[in-house]
């Protein structure tokens, strides 16, 4: 610990600790997403987070403090995962639940019997001003969070880390047309929740 | 829609935009899809909902939310 020199990049320091706390939710989804488990993604989480403590020094403001976060959570996972595989040498990984399945009924339910949506889908208010609000963030982890655990980390790849599909299905062990159609529901269940939810529900 | 044997339901055409997101389109679904969202207003839409949630899900992985407006 240093001493109590109470000058100006001290404080800022104490702004920033706080801030950076703001992000753990965000992070927690993130290590789930890539680890499936949410016990673990704690663990790396507050590794990442003291690891960010620790140098925030060297957070130079050129890019967001969420991506500076990220970048040290994607070591602290690779890290991690890299630990978990030399301490269970043989841990087999469950593979991936199938998702071939026919479409579940909340989707049938959104067309009509030739197929056309009902009821028909409208433009959204001003969704640019959404993205100005903090709560429509929230509504947003809220909808995430109602996906199925697998669908969900499918999207959070694909859309939030930006990951090609090709490596999401390594990862995941899917076949490609297993990880286009767990993309599909999750952007519909979504695109119905951002409704309910925001657009049509304020 | 009740224009005559228009090929794909907004259904299929709601599947294929989403794909066009993740791989790409044939020739004959980029035709398909093109001829459906001349006529349908549902589903050029959905497609901007798309391009919205998107955008939304890379502003949440990158700045996150905005600060809270102080009140
Ligand atoms: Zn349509």
């Amino acid at each position: 610990m240093g001493n109590c020199k109470n000058n100006n990049p001290r404080e800022n320091q104490h702004v920033l600790f706080i801030e950076v706390e703001t992000h753990r939710g965000y992070m927690l989804r993130f290590a789930a997403a890539k680890l499936r488990d949410a016990e673990q993604a704690e663990e790396v989480v507050q590794e990442a987070l003291l690891a960010a403590l620790d140098g925030i020094g060297s957070f130079s403001g050129q890019s967001t403090l969420r991506t500076w976060l990220t970048s040290i959570l994607k070591f602290k996972i690779i890290d991690f995962q890299r630990r978990v595989i030399s301490e269970r040498a043989h841990f087999a990984n469950a593979p991936q639940q199938d998702d071939d399945s026919p479409d579940p009924e909340w989707q049938d339910k959104m067309y009509d019997d030739t197929g056309h949506w009902q009821p028909r889908l409208t433009a959204w208010g001003n969704p640019d001003g959404a993205l100005e609000q903090k709560q429509f963030f929230d509504v947003f982890e809220r909808c995430m969070d109602k996906l199925p655990d697998a669908t969900s980390r499918v999207f959070f790849k694909r859309e939030v880390m930006g990951v090609e599909t090709d490596e999401i299905c390594k990862e995941e062990q899917i076949s490609a047309s297993n990880c286009w159609v767990m993309l599909h529901r999750a952007r519909l269940a979504l695109r119905e929740c951002l409704e309910r939810n925001w657009f049509f529900g304020k | 829609m009740v224009t005559e044997n228009t090929q794909l339901s907004c259904r299929e055409a709601a599947r294929l935009m989403s794909h066009r997101e993740d791989r790409v389109l044939s020739d004959g679904e980029t035709e398909e899809l093109k001829s459906h969202l001349l006529i349908c207003l549902s589903c050029r839409n959905f497609g901007e909902q798309l391009t919205f949630l998107r955008r939304l899900a890379r502003r949440y992985g990158t700045d996150g939310p905005p600060e809270d407006a102080p009140t």
